[in-house]
């Protein structure tokens, strides 16, 4: 059974009864096509934390200036860094993102490790017709443990799915963007200074 | 009362929950996430789609081709250039499991009386999606399920400014009509799809075009005869993957004629893309009957068409940029064709000119994509007929764009 499946088992069937219990089977089920929730993905990213928050991080003129630089894109007032504190501190950081793919946009979600590596990548809501194999674990695999240094190159050390170039070419670019967002934003600055509550 | 959509997936999981689901309960546990008010600010490229006022999404695709021709023997030859087609693709998203898709193509920029193009709804259809991606109802005017090409025409998608001839000439792409059926991927590397669809229509089968002309693509089709067609496809690997497609229709009655017609097709490919390889290979082939009394029709006058057509080719090129430090793709590629749309005749000798229908085509080129949505293409082909027929020389240029 594909992931997806499995992800939407326990929801559905808590909406479930807590429809039959309430009388009215009409509560909200989760809408197809979405996978994760961003707060269900977080809780999963760090199951063994006590609490996952965020900061709302503003650049500096030079972070602005860098990121630009490495993103290829103008830099954002404003950035959301989710964070998971556990008892030996933070554990990692969160980013969700989005990133259009053929025509419309993917949501994407990618836990980085304190050592600035990707440790999983999800595809919270997927809207195409065709090319949501990029969901799957076969690809997202691919992106486990790269760095934003590394070279992210579909067709590389990324090998696209077929039939869903596109997407492929979309998700490690929204990837790389994340990783070089947790680089400069939050562990070069050091990460315990910028994530102070 | 509950719409459908709401239900649905309920009713599917607890039929699907033969016992305690290990993930059950995990997500009332772990830990407290804080979350902001305002799901503000995304970092994409784009504005945070939820935020988006419409979910009405406007895309699109073309290519422009030069094309020259020289034949065998002759002193010169004679080039031409055309913005082949241009599609305007609008899709909307009721929920997003729900979706509309269409593209309207513009084909050879004037279309009218005496013109040389058309305008045409090249798709338009509706995707449900039951239980997320493991299984979709899709309905409209889709795209016949055959071969590679046929589904992935975009031309940033294939090498070579014109789409290989097995792709026009015995899939006769861009082959669509009007139906329905489901979409189903049980597991992330099967994919499987099922249709209904319209059938062909006998009086436009031809030697020279096989079944191109027969398609009816929902345009006041007759729906006399119907037809089923299907693909299975296995990705067992990232970038490997495999396609089986096969159709079953007749195409007599949407001609008004009282002969069936059978037509019988099926398409075996493979596409291969990784370290910079890009590999790929396709057989497909046709059955036609009753073409001996199909050519009796009309006074003696009927379509004359082969009781079978058959191609097949095998591509191979390689991204010479892969392991560069560069982000574009420059891939010279070669590949060879063969293509006959009058591989077999009931009911007649084949003759020289029947010969002239076997082709074999050698094309050398190569692509340059900047991005992966755009390609500048050139191609040079080696073309043989069989029997005593002249064989050619083309070249071809082109650009082709998706977005």
């Amino acid at each position: 059974m594909r992931d997806a499946i499995r992800q939407r088992i326990p929801r559905a069937r808590d909406t479930l009864g807590a429809a039959l219990i309430a009388g009215a089977l009409a509560t909200a089920a989760p809408a197809q096509g979405v996978y994760w929730t961003k707060a269900d993905l977080l809780k999963s990213f760090f199951a063994e934390c006590e609490r996952v928050s965020y900061r709302t991080i503003d650049p500096s003129p030079s972070q602005a200036a860098r990121l630009a630089k490495r993103l290829g894109e103008p830099a954002r007032d404003a950035y959301t860094v989710f964070y998971g504190v556990g008892k030996g501190g933070i554990r990692g950081i969160a980013l969700i993102d989005e990133e259009i793919g053929q025509h419309m946009p993917i949501t994407f979600g990618v836990l980085v490790g304190t050592d600035g590596a990707a440790e999983r990548i999800e595809v919270l809501v997927y809207r195409e017709a065709y090319g949501d194999e990029v969901r799957g674990h076969r690809f997202t695999r691919q992106l486990e443990g790269k760095r934003s240094t590394d070279r992210l190159r579909v067709g590389d050390d990324i090998d696209a799915i077929s039939g869903a170039t596109i997407s492929a070419h979309s998700l490690v670019r929204g990837v790389k963007r994340c990783l070089v967002l947790a680089e400069l934003l939050v562990l070069e600055p050091g990460m315990v200074e910028v994530l102070r509550p | 009362m509950p719409e459908l959509r709401t239900i649905a997936p309920m009713i599917a999981s607890v039929l699907l929950l033969s016992s305690t689901h290990p993930a059950l309960g995990a997500a009332a546990e772990g830990p407290v996430v804080d979350l902001p008010e305002e799901d503000e600010p995304f970092h994409g490229s784009t504005p945070h789609y939820s935020h988006r006022p419409s979910k009405t999404i406007v895309g699109g695709y073309g290519e422009l081709h030069y094309n020259y021709a020289k034949e065998e023997d002759a002193d010169e030859g004679s080039a031409g250039v055309d913005l082949h087609r241009l599609i305007i693709y609008v899709g909307h998203e009721f929920t997003p499991g729900l979706r509309f898709s269409s593209e309207i193509e513009i084909e050879h920029t004037l279309a009218g009386d005496d013109l040389p193009g058309e305008v045409a709804v090249e798709q338009a259809y509706v995707d449900y999606e039951v239980f997320d991606r493991a299984l979709a109802i899709r309905a409209g005017l889709m795209l016949v399920p055959m071969g590679i090409v046929n589904q992935w025409h975009e031309p940033p998608l294939f090498n070579g400014v014109e789409r290989p001839m097995v792709d026009k000439l015995i899939v006769p792409s861009t082959w669509r009509e009007p139906g329905i059926g489901i979409a189903l991927s049980p597991a992330e590397e099967w994919r499987f799809e099922l249709y209904a669809m319209s059938g062909l229509d006998a009086a436009g089968f031809s030697l020279k075009n096989g079944i191109r002309k027969g398609r009816q693509g929902g345009a006041k089709a007759v729906a006399d005869g119907l037809a089923f067609t299907g693909r299975l496809e296995h990705e067992p690997l990232p970038g490997a993957v495999f396609g089986l497609s096969g159709y079953f229709g007749s195409a007599g009655a949407n001609a008004g004629l009282d002969i069936d017609v059978p037509v019988a097709g099926g398409t075996l490919d493979a596409r291969y893309k990784k370290r910079g390889i890009e590999a790929r290979a396709e057989v497909a082939s046709f059955s036609i009957g009753d073409t001996e009394e199909l050519r009796l029709t009309d006074g003696g006058n009927g379509p004359d068409v082969a009781s079978r057509i058959v191609g097949f080719y095998g591509e191979v090129g390689y991204d010479l940029l892969a392991r560069s430090d560069r982000s574009e793709a420059l891939v010279p590629f070669l590949r060879y064709e063969h293509y006959d749309t009058a591989s077999s005749l009931d009911g007649r000798d084949k003759t020289a000119g029947d010969e002239a229908y076997a082709v074999d085509d050698v094309v050398v080129g190569l692509s340059f994509r900047p991005v992966p949505q755009v390609a500048f293409k050139g191609n040079a082909t080696i073309r043989q007929k069989g029997g005593v027929a002249k064989g050619e020389t083309l070249v071809d240029l082109g650009v082709g764009f998706m977005f």
